[in-house]
């Protein structure tokens, strides 16, 4: 019965309690590192804010290449959300210098100028990561 | 005359009362049923599970879940609904209350128990006679993201494996945590199953892998509530249900709907009927109460929020004139429809069946939606369909399906559109989102007619050949429609006329407004996400077409002289007929001069290919359990004469998976004997007697009874005699009997010894 009031009481008080929200869309993410891990290339995007835990597919896209496979994390201590994007080195060879990257939740079939005019427009779920270059890998 | 039905009789015969007179007034599936409900819990570990290869998971699961029942189990066995979770957080921090995705939940954290979100769908379903199981998937959902097949084989699998649990849980395993309570109770081979969100993909997986096992489990039925459709797979076989939300901010291209529009077409062998629903007020979340903000401890969030602002117009819970449902309309919605699904698909109720199939668009007022709120679209069976044009290639335009002549007058625009591969996107050259039927990149969506006008004579029309002409066979013309958005950027809801020409010239016409509200301006502005183009069924019934010979129905024309301007799409053009087909319940009987004896023969008739069971109910119920058979051609001896209502109910398995009840009833009058009975009595022999285990009876009819006296008068066996070798009970011992054995002409005693 104290286990049940107790619970009780906190879902009364969570509309007031400020607690690390997931899912804002609207937060801004960067690319934080792209690292080379055997076969796999791992592109690892940061969030002041925890990426959304639902149902969607965050999408990395490179060009008119998508990528989906990716773990997430949220570290309380340093507020930092990451995405971590699993690409196969294979593909990542493949990539062309110059196409643009973006991140999107949601969004998997849409076109490059599409990504475009989402992030132009500050569309909610997409974010412009800058140009790709292979260069990058040494980042 | 009162009848009494033991049993599963009286379920039947009840189920049956409540088919037909339906139509009337449809019943509301949102409330309660008369069973009181209990829940339990079973925990088997969170890293129980190690489930198989096929699950395509590294890791090992966990074996939690609940499960809702009548508390009274005594009526059993019962039909199983399992509820599968989507992805949300799998843990919370006990002192900040910050959720995340971890797998085990490490010191300091508690699981999110998102399987518990449903109880009040489990607990509507429970209390009308089903055993509704909900699982966790948390372990899935920690690690799913990183899976190239999103996590979608090990959901398939991880139900699969609380489907043997209770396999076993309901049969020899009662070493579980329910001991023996559910022996018996579960009825494995009628299953229906929901799954939200990445669980809606994860039901259909699991629908395959059942199937690629031999299907251990009778999987009827499936929802998938607001569901990812990641991988395309396509469902067959087995009716479906997909729910989509309007304001969905999660899966906001509300790509579920492909596992509506991808079936149809696709198999020519399936005949499963399929059902589209669309809320115009709810989200993505909030069907689920462990999801829903401020009604669980930690993780609540309402997923429009994840985009856009509260005041957003339409699916902005405090916008002006929003259209969202507040938690408790949202959750009241889904619990009137997904009952609604689940009893006619797997309780065989049709009286919800106007729902389903939108005889009635009318909410059930447990819903607490509005007409308008809520379009439920369907795609009936083969087996109760003539498709006129599906609307699926170029050629559509000029041959529809029916190899008929596709014509139009004067329209500023017409095309197929919209499937993406050498057709174009309907003039929505907007974002995916917006038009989630629409095929994008790489995948394939629906090919509509896309239709604009601007004067009050054009009109699209559709030719049907002779062969095809006789349409009275079937009782709705129907199409699913959307208003194009694009092309029909404002004003009040559109309207057109249906026109029907038969083969002398006499027409017909239906105002589709009086039919539906589907021709709505989609509401929302946020550009990328609403508004949402989504097709919704329209269904006239032919019956209103009165004046012209539904015979020869040689031309069906839109005529676009409702509004002044207007764009449309258009999909799934069909005549359609009832559920229940043609069937005829009738016998004939004959009694068997100067006897109470009455030989009943069964004349009734099948659809084609249906297959026909038998439920007779003589009128006597004074003869107890003799008062009923399942034979085809049963003969009963009344006890007295008398006038006597006999009737043959006729349950049909029909091809397009529905169960359908008729009936047929007669007045039976018995003549007063005459004569003396006795020289009519038939020879009857009991051996061998002395008898040990067994006793055979010989020359007597399979109706006739056979009842054993003790030396004090007492009854201590009574049997139908339904074959010549009847087993005696081990609790009569070595004695003196007396064998009765009652005929249609009469009582013929014998003495019997039983010897041990």
């Amino acid at each position: 019965m104290k286990n049940r009031t107790f619970i009780i009481i906190l879902v009364a008080l969570l509309g007031s309690c400020t607690l690390p929200v997931y899912g804002q869309k609207t937060a801004s993410a960067s690319l934080a590192a792209v690292i080379e891990k055997g076969n796999t290339v791992e592109f690892t995007l940061t969030s002041s804010r925890p990426f959304v835990f639902g149902n969607n597919r965050y999408v990395l896209h490179i060009g008119d290449k998508v990528f989906f496979r990716n773990r997430q994390s949220y570290d309380e201590t340093t507020l930092v959300g990451s995405l971590t994007f699993m690409v196969d080195k294979n593909d990542f060879n493949a990539l062309q210098n110059g196409k643009g990257i973006y991140l999107t939740y949601g969004y998997a079939e849409e076109t490059e100028q599409a990504l475009e005019e989402f992030t132009k427009n500050k569309f909610p779920g997409s974010w412009s990561l800058g140009k790709f270059s292979k260069d990058i890998l040494s980042k | 005359m009162k009848i009494i039905l033991p049993g599963f009789f009286l379920v039947l015969l009840l189920t049956f009362l409540s088919v037909f007179p339906a139509i009337a007034q449809v019943p509301d599936p949102g409330l309660l049923g008369t069973h009181t409900v209990i829940k339990a819990e079973y925990n088997l570990g969170d890293t129980s599970y190690l489930p198989p290869a096929a699950a395509m998971f590294p890791k090992k699961m966990e074996e939690i879940g609940s499960v809702h029942y009548p508390s009274d189990l005594s009526s059993g066995p019962f039909p199983v609904i399992l509820f599968l979770h989507g992805r949300h957080s799998t843990c919370y921090n006990l002192t900040t209350l910050s959720d995340n995705g971890n797998w085990p939940c490490p010191a300091g954290q508690a699981p999110i128990t998102s399987y518990e979100g449903y109880d009040y769908l489990a607990n509507t379903m429970a209390s009308h006679g089903y055993i509704v199981i909900s699982i966790s998937a948390n372990a899935i959902n920690a690690i799913d993201g990183s899976l190239s097949d999103y996590g979608m084989n090990a959901r398939g699998v991880l139900v699969q494996h609380h489907l043997d649990l209770w396999k076993g849980w309901s049969t020899t395993d009662t070493s579980g945590p329910f001991h023996s309570l559910f022996v018996g109770k579960l009825n494995m081979q009628n299953i229906g199953t929901m799954g939200h969100s990445r669980g809606g993909e994860g039901v259909v997986f699991n629908a395959e892998y059942n199937a690629s096992l031999g299907s251990p489990y009778g999987i009827k039925a499936i929802f998938t509530l607001a569901p990812v459709d990641f991988l395309r797979h396509v469902l067959y076989g087995i009716p479906l249900c997909d729910l989509s939300p309007y304001c969905d901010g999660d899966v906001n291209d509300l790509q579920g709907v492909h596992f509506y529009d991808d079936a149809r077409y696709s198999d020519t062998a399936d005949a499963a009927p399929k059902h589209h629903i669309l809320m115009m007020g709810a989200d993505h979340d909030l069907f689920n109460t462990v999801w829903t903000p401020g009604s669980y401890i930690a993780g609540g969030f309402d997923d429009w929020l994840y985009s856009y602002s509260n005041t957003a117009t339409w699916c902005g819970a405090g916008a002006s004139g929003t259209g969202r449902f507040d938690t408790t309309v949202q959750k009241a919605a889904l619990n009137a429809y997904l009952p609604a699904f689940f009893r006619v698909y797997i309780g065989h109720e049709n009286q919800f069946v106007p729902i389903l199939f939108t005889d009635s668009i009318a909410p059930p007022a447990s819903s607490m939606l509005d007409t308008g709120q809520v379009y439920v679209s369907f795609h009936a069976s083969k087996y109760n369909r003539l498709d006129l044009n599906r609307t699926d290639s170029l050629d559509r335009m000029t041959t529809n399906t029916v190899a008929g002549t596709v014509t139009e007058s004067g329209l500023v625009s017409s095309q197929v559109c919209g499937n993406y591969l050498m057709e174009p996107d309907c003039g929505i050259t907007t974002y995916k989102a917006m038009k989630p039927h629409n095929g994008g990149a790489g995948t394939l969506g629906v090919s509509m007619m896309g239709m604009q006008w601007n004067d009050s004579v054009q009109y699209y029309m559709n030719t049907i050949p002779a062969a095809y002409q006789n349409i009275s066979v079937y009782t709705d013309i129907n199409f699913r429609v959307s208003v194009n958005f694009k092309q029909q950027t404002t004003g009040p809801n559109l309207n057109f006329t249906v026109e029907l020409i038969d083969s002398v010239g006499d027409s017909s016409r239906q105002v589709v407004a009086n039919y539906t509200n589907a021709l709505f301006h989609q509401p929302g502005t946020q550009t990328g996400d609403l508004p949402k183009m989504m097709l919704n069924t329209v269904k006239i019934p032919l019956s209103k077409f009165t004046g012209i010979n539904l015979a020869k129905v040689r031309k069906v024309k839109f005529l676009f002289n409702k509004s002044d301007t207007g764009s449309i799409l258009v999909s799934d053009l069909a005549f359609t007929n009832p559920v229940c087909g043609t069937f005829t319940p009738a016998y004939k009987d004959s009694i068997v001069h100067n006897t109470y004896k009455v030989i009943f023969t069964n004349t009734s008739i099948a659809g084609n290919g249906d297959s026909l069971r038998y439920l007779w109910n003589f009128g006597q119920p004074g003869s107890g359990v003799y008062d009923t058979s399942t034979l085809t051609n049963p003969i009963h001896t009344y006890s007295a004469a008398g006038t006597y209502t006999a009737c043959l109910y006729v349950t049909s398995y029909q091809k397009n998976d529905f169960i359908c009840v008729d009936s047929a009833c007669k007045t039976i009058v018995i003549p007063t004997r005459t004569g003396v009975p006795s020289l009519q009595l038939p020879q009857i022999s009991i051996y061998p007697n002395p008898a040990k285990n067994y006793l055979m009876v010989n020359g007597a009819e399979p109706t006739d009874v056979l009842t054993v006296f003790n030396l004090y008068g007492q009854v201590v066996l009574k049997t139908t005699i339904t074959g010549q070798t009847l087993p005696l009970p081990e609790s009569l011992p070595s004695g003196v009997y007396s064998a009765v054995i009652t005929t249609g002409f009469g009582k013929v005693v014998k003495k019997l010894v039983i010897e041990r």
